[in-house]
């Protein structure tokens, strides 16, 4: 049942849960800070608790409602997968590692790979589409970025 | 007023000089085209740009500056509608059901429907602002840190009525925003707040990332595995038919088209309330007056109107402090009183009276900047909306690294690039959760003008909460307060008691 509860809770209210671990987290260190720094913070935080307490009870009838539902299948029920499919673990896991690794790399090199990989991966194959579409679209970036707008595009420690 | 009519003509006078209208057309075209990049903001693009202004003389740095302003509002709309991605702070609220309508094939309808609603708001709030500079400055010095602490908070009550069917998830996720907004230093000490040594988060969570993660992450990566954004192609894309389908539906909301105008003009006058606030407080009240209040975040057209004229009224109305007081209205104001500063002009009120015809030129080229945006805009948007049928293959990798790279253009930092991933978890989870992303948004926008307003009156006050009551100001925005919390259900019981009635005949 406890399993059930909780696999309910990350399907519908993980946000919540994630909402009280960020308020206790803020509650802990602002018991350090001085109370002119907090003059907002606290109506903020109290407006917090009885949202969070509607929340968490909305939740258990919301999980009765659901246990008693006998017209859903049982794995439409009970699936928190959220939805995550393997293409779009794949596509974040891929941007998590273009951001990671962009002050390595350096700008063109992350920004061609990843444009390119992705785009090979979503499914555009033939190769004279995927390299005009990586260079034309780099080339543009830069161009508007680097040199129209001098933004720092970051160059990478490998050149 | 005769007084007022004569500085007017002027003021045409004064901008119609061909080098001035050559730069209020490039001024436009810039705009409309950095807009349309998530991550240049009209005050990044004009900060840049600011050099280029040295040479044009005090009434053609004025103009450029104005017209970029002006271009830039309505190009934010362009992503926001295709990718669900705004191109600046002022699409937050457009992506809210222009996004749903590129989904159904309408994306050109919906650009037509932003563009008009862009020039006519435009226009409404420039033409008043010509005649309303002097006594708009006198009603923007009364407004004190109280005044625009109640008007924060009149965003709020927007919240409850963005999400009048989840409220209590909806507030939930307000409430958030306004705490993850308030994690940074305070305003009167200085002592970081819960930012976990990371000095990038000194100054607050930036709203570009956090909004281009919020909106675009979860709506692209639900795409993976789509063909193209549009499900249904019921239109040839970039048909100018449908360009003016989307003129005809805006003419026939004018009401909405002048109410927003209206709401945006007011928030512009106002010093700090910024572009977003009057674009999310038009779409709420739009809302809140529409006979189908259901359809908004489902495609309602309204939604895209109320947003986008109020959004480019905002540029009429951020005019009247920064010329009348010296005060910029918004960060584009504070670059436009640089470039004075540049020709060697002292901001102030004095500018009024010393440089009469180049600001009421100013004024003028922002009226027309708003009438050339419409032949400039259509221009643009025909060959743009076709990447709503465009093979997602190409439009992930590419929306991704250019809202990435558009992130970090805002501030140089890495870092803001990371927020944007972090943002986009959040925005996914919430969405499959189904908790409103929009409220989360108005909290991040209204956090900290509620919080540096409210401690600035709180102190003032010396603890009472008296200051919020004290003048006919405060009651007034109470009074909006309310009925923005009532309103809503009240509207909605007499729909329903109307649906009853005929469906009982």
């Amino acid at each position: 049942m406890v399993l059930k509860y909780l696999k309910f809770v990350v399907k519908n209210y993980l946000f919540a849960v994630l909402s009280l671990i960020f308020a206790i987290a803020y509650w802990i260190s602002a018991k350090e800070l001085p109370e002119d720094s907090l003059t907002f913070s606290y109506p903020v935080l109290f407006c917090l608790i009885p949202l969070l307490i509607w929340n968490i009870a909305k939740s258990v009838v919301d999980f009765r409602k659901t246990l008693a539902d006998q017209q859903t299948p049982e794995k439409e029920k009970w699936n928190c997968s959220l939805h995550i499919t393997k293409p779009k673990m794949i596509v974040t896991l891929a941007t998590i590692a273009y951001i990671a690794l962009l002050s390595v790399g350096g700008f063109l090199l992350c920004t061609a790979l990843y444009l390119g990989g992705l785009a090979w991966y979503l499914g555009i194959r033939r190769p004279i589409k995927l390299i005009t579409f990586v260079v034309l679209y780099t080339a543009v970036v830069y161009a508007i970025f680097g040199l129209w707008l001098n933004v720092r595009l970051p160059a990478g420690i490998l050149f | 007023m005769s007084d007022t009519f004569s500085l007017i003509f002027g003021g045409f006078e004064t901008l119609f000089t061909l080098q001035n209208l050559l730069i209020l057309i490039l001024g436009v075209t810039i705009g409309v085209i950095a807009g349309s990049i998530p991550g240049l903001s009209s005050s990044n693009t004009t900060a840049i740009l600011l050099p280029m202004t040295l040479g044009m003389g005090i009434s053609g740095a004025m103009v450029f500056i104005g017209s970029v302003y002006v271009g830039c509002q309505y190009g934010g709309s362009i992503p926001a509608i295709l990718f669900k991605t705004p191109g600046t702070t002022g699409a937050g609220a457009t992506t809210i059901d222009g996004f749903p309508l590129a989904q159904q094939g309408k994306a050109t309808f919906a650009l037509g429907i932003s563009l008009t609603a862009s020039c006519v708001g435009g226009v409404i709030a420039a033409l008043i602002s010509l005649f309303i500079i002097k006594p708009s400055a006198q009603i923007a010095l009364k407004f004190g840190p109280a005044e625009i602490f109640l008007l924060a908070m009149v965003g709020i009550a927007v919240i409850v009525t963005s999400s009048e069917k989840n409220m209590g998830k909806g507030l939930l996720a307000g409430v958030m925003g306004m705490l993850i907004a308030i994690m940074s230093a305070d305003p009167s000490l200085g002592r970081p707040r819960l930012t976990f040594g990371i000095i990038e988060l000194y100054n607050g969570i930036p709203l570009i990332p956090a909004l281009v993660g919020l909106f675009a992450y979860p709506s692209m990566i639900s795409l993976v595995g789509e063909k193209t954004i549009a499900r249904n192609v019921e239109e040839n894309v970039g048909n100018t038919q449908q360009l003016f389908a989307g003129l005809r539906q805006t003419i026939r909301n004018f009401g909405a088209v002048l109410r927003s105008s209206l709401i945006g003009l007011f928030v512009g006058i106002l010093p700090g309330a910024g572009i977003d606030v009057a674009a999310f407080l038009s779409y709420g009240q739009a809302k809140i007056f529409s006979k189908h209040p259901e359809k908004f975040g489902h495609g309602a057209p309204e939604g895209v109107i109320a947003a986008e004229a109020s959004n480019n009224a905002v540029c009429g109305g951020a005019l009247v402090p920064s010329i009348a007081l010296g005060v910029p209205g918004s960060s584009t104001m504070a670059i436009m009183l640089a470039a004075l500063t540049l020709q060697g002009i002292n901001p102030g009120p004095q500018v009024m009276r010393m440089y009469s015809g180049e600001v009421y030129s100013l004024f003028v080229a922002v009226l027309l900047a708003n009438v050339l945006l419409f032949p400039i805009g259509l221009l643009y948007t025909k060959s743009v909306s076709k990447l709503s049928v465009t093979n997602m293959g190409y439009l992930i990798p590419g929306i991704f690294a250019i809202a990435m790279i558009g992130c970090l253009a805002t501030r140089g930092f890495l870092f803001d690039m990371a927020l944007f991933m972090v943002f986009g978890i959040l925005g996914y989870v919430m969405t499959e959760n189904n908790y409103p992303i929009v409220p989360l948004i108005l909290g991040l926008v209204m956090g900290p003008i509620a919080e540096e307003n409210f401690v600035v009156a709180f102190r003032l006050s010396k603890g009472s909460f008296g200051i919020f009551f004290e003048n006919g100001i405060d009651i007034v925005l109470w009074i909006v307060i309310i009925l923005s919390l009532v309103l809503p259900k009240l509207f909605s019981v007499l729909r329903e008691k109307k649906r009853a009635k005929q469906s009982a005949l």
